[in-house]
């Protein structure tokens, strides 16, 4: 029997509000296994709060709100707990997702052992380059260092949709083109990728296509201007509220 | 790269061995196993007198005054079994205050411990007093002392060998203080699952628990561990190990019951492991069901608190003859020595515990709450699908 949304993480009628304000009305979204979006909004538009609803993530902050009408990852609903959490993570921005104490090896391990995919630490420490800083403390790693961790632990879950908040912006030049490719590999491999980056050069070059969080809403970003780049659309799209920002 | 959804299912014995390699290096926990390790160990490094020899030395006291009695002739009067056994009290305080060993002045006080209990039973005691278990108790300690191989009693606590001194500091660290590194290492392993973590996301459920449970668990019993072991190397190297079978003769309710020093130091370790796997289980389950760390810590350290404080209320009130409904409740196991007894118990009177209970019960009732925990710790993970990132 063929289950609803197979090969597709999709989101119906999701409703986000901070405070009374709102984020998103009702929006929908899907990523499809296969293909690597880009998640593209100024500060302060709730895309974290976004993706972690994605993840099926409650939210204890006073005032949040966030409502799904049906949430779905190839057909697996969060009501299945472990199915749903094997086939979607949330990478957080910076060091949040590791523990400063722990060595790298030890957070692989550890990750490895929790989702079942110990045999493929060595493939990802070697695909990752992260070779030379397995036993250093994640306290002792600069940010790009740490960042590169956080990813090669994502790779790691094995997870079919990866949610990836912000995972660029400490790495280098050269992690960054790594990076991409890894993504870009991933993607073929079947796995689905929601990117999120301030960085619109990582969204233009890795991503199949872009979504816009604007007034309450997830514009495609082909909907709206099939011609324009992807920094040209930010401008177009937020100039006026960046503007606000500025003088409030 | 990987390939979407190639995995097995999560080794959790892996969980288990990294949670506890993480656990076992906080500096908060090898801190806490620090501090117990002075509290249980300054009687070994310090001198302190301990009560051990006075009833000893009341009995030596004594005796010039009875020695007085008996040369006067004030017992000449007295009926024959009266005389006689007068006599003989001072013939063995006698032998006490010149034996050339200690042993000899235990069997000698032992001797006149005994006759002491004929004169009780015949009446010539303070208007027809009884002999009690406290007396009885007394008297087998005695006896049982007199039966092993280099019987003495210890009058500093740096001339104690390393068995008696640990089962004597394990009875004076204060309350629940003992279950400090449960709580620390509870608190950690939870830190773990702190907003945004790996562990947050990490699939697994009940078997996640199993391993965090048991990790905390392992950590604390191993803390506790290395809290008891400059105790057991400093009065070791001073005074040996001791002889396992010294006796340790106490009053529980109204009857003597007579074990040895080996048993009180297994029965504390065990009473203390099964206690910190319970302090672990309620911190995790707090842990679980409040939603900050800070929040829960706090509620686990003020539980522990109470559970300490209701437990020395309960401990206050004389044991009554009918077993307490508290018996079945935790707390009063939470005191361990007052259950599993130390040295010196032969000294105090009659335990002041709960009563109905016991080691075996207190064993029983700690691991059946445990479960009771972990059951409704393993329902709260069914029930809740969302994490909290």
């Amino acid at each position: 029997m063929e289950r609803k949304g197979c090969g597709m993480l999709v989101s119906q009628a999701v409703s986000i509000s901070v405070s009374g304000r709102t984020i998103l009305d009702e929006a929908s979204f899907s990523l499809a296994s296969g293909e690597v979006v880009g998640l593209v909004a100024p500060n302060g538009h709730g895309k974290t709060l976004f993706m972690k609803s994605l993840a099926n993530a409650h939210e204890s902050r006073c005032g949040v709100v966030v409502a799904h009408a049906e949430v779905s990852a190839d057909g697996i609903c969060p009501t299945d707990g472990d199915a749903y959490r094997k086939h979607v993570l949330y990478l957080p921005a910076g060091r949040e997702f590791l523990y400063p104490q722990m060595t790298v090896i030890d957070h692989l391990r550890l990750i490895g052992a929790s989702w079942g995919t110990s045999d493929d630490i060595g493939h990802v420490v070697d695909e990752c380059c992260i070779d030379e800083m397995l036993n250093l403390r994640v306290r002792r790693l600069s940010d790009g260092m740490a960042q590169q961790v956080a990813l090669a632990a994502a790779y790691l879950t094995g997870a079919r949709y990866l949610l990836l908040d912000e995972p660029m912006n400490a790495l280098d030049h050269g992690h960054v083109e790594l990076h991409h490719a890894i993504l870009r590999e991933l993607a073929e491999t079947g796995r689905g990728i929601l990117l999120f980056s301030h960085l619109l050069d990582d969204i233009s070059r890795v991503c199949d296509r872009t979504l816009y969080m604007k007034d309450g809403s997830l514009v495609e970003g082909a909907d709206l201007a099939r011609h324009l780049s992807v920094e040209q659309l930010y401008e177009c799209l937020y100039e006026g509220e960046e503007d606000e920002r500025g003088n409030s | 790269m990987l390939a979407a959804g190639k995995r097995e299912s999560g080794s959790w014995l892996e969980v288990l061995r990294l949670l506890l390699k993480y656990a076992v290096t906080r500096p908060l926990l090898l801190a806490t196993a620090a501090v117990l390790a002075v509290l249980l160990g300054l009687g070994s490094v310090i001198a302190m007198p301990t009560m051990n020899a006075e009833p000893m030395n009341l009995a030596l006291e004594y005796l010039p005054s009875l020695r007085e009695q008996v040369e006067s002739g004030m017992y000449d009067s007295a009926p024959e079994d009266l005389r006689e056994s007068t006599t003989e009290e001072l013939a063995a305080l006698e032998r006490m205050s010149s034996a050339a060993d200690e042993s000899e002045t235990i069997r000698a006080y032992e001797r006149y411990l005994e006759l002491l209990q004929g004169d009780y039973d015949a009446g010539y005691i303070n208007g027809g007093q009884r002999w009690g278990a406290h007396e009885q108790a007394e008297l087998s300690f005695y006896q049982a002392l007199s039966s092993i191989d280099k019987p003495e009693v210890y009058a500093s606590t740096t001339d104690e060998p390393a068995l008696y001194r640990l089962s004597s500091a394990l009875a004076s660290v204060p309350g629940v203080v003992w279950a400090l590194p449960a709580v620390v290492s509870a608190v950690e392993i939870a830190g773990l699952r702190r907003r945004g973590r790996a562990l947050v996301q990490a699939p697994g459920g009940v078997r996640l628990l199993w391993a965090e449970l048991l990790s905390a668990w392992l950590a604390a019993v191993l803390a506790g561990v290395l809290s008891w072991l400059p105790t057991l190397l400093v009065s070791g190297a001073r005074a040996g190990f001791g002889d396992p079978r010294y006796p340790v003769v106490f009053v529980w309710a109204g009857q003597v019951v007579q074990t040895t020093v080996l048993e009180t130091v297994t029965r504390t370790f065990a009473m203390q492991a099964v206690g910190a796997l319970l302090v672990v289980a309620v911190c995790e389950l707090v842990g679980r069901c409040l939603p900050s760390l800070r929040l829960a810590s706090f509620v686990a350290g003020v539980s522990l608190l109470l559970a300490s404080t209701t437990a020395t209320g309960l401990a206050a009130t004389p044991a009554k003859a009918s077993a307490s409904p508290f018996a079945l409740a935790p707390f009063p196991y939470l005191i361990v020595s007052e259950i599993a007894r130390y040295p010196e118990s032969v000294f105090f009177s009659e335990s002041i515990v709960v009563a109905g209970t016991t080691f075996e019960k207190g064993m029983w009732v700690l691991t059946l709450w445990s479960a009771a925990v972990v059951v409704a710790l393993a329902v709260v993970i069914r029930r809740r699908t969302s994490v909290c990132l």
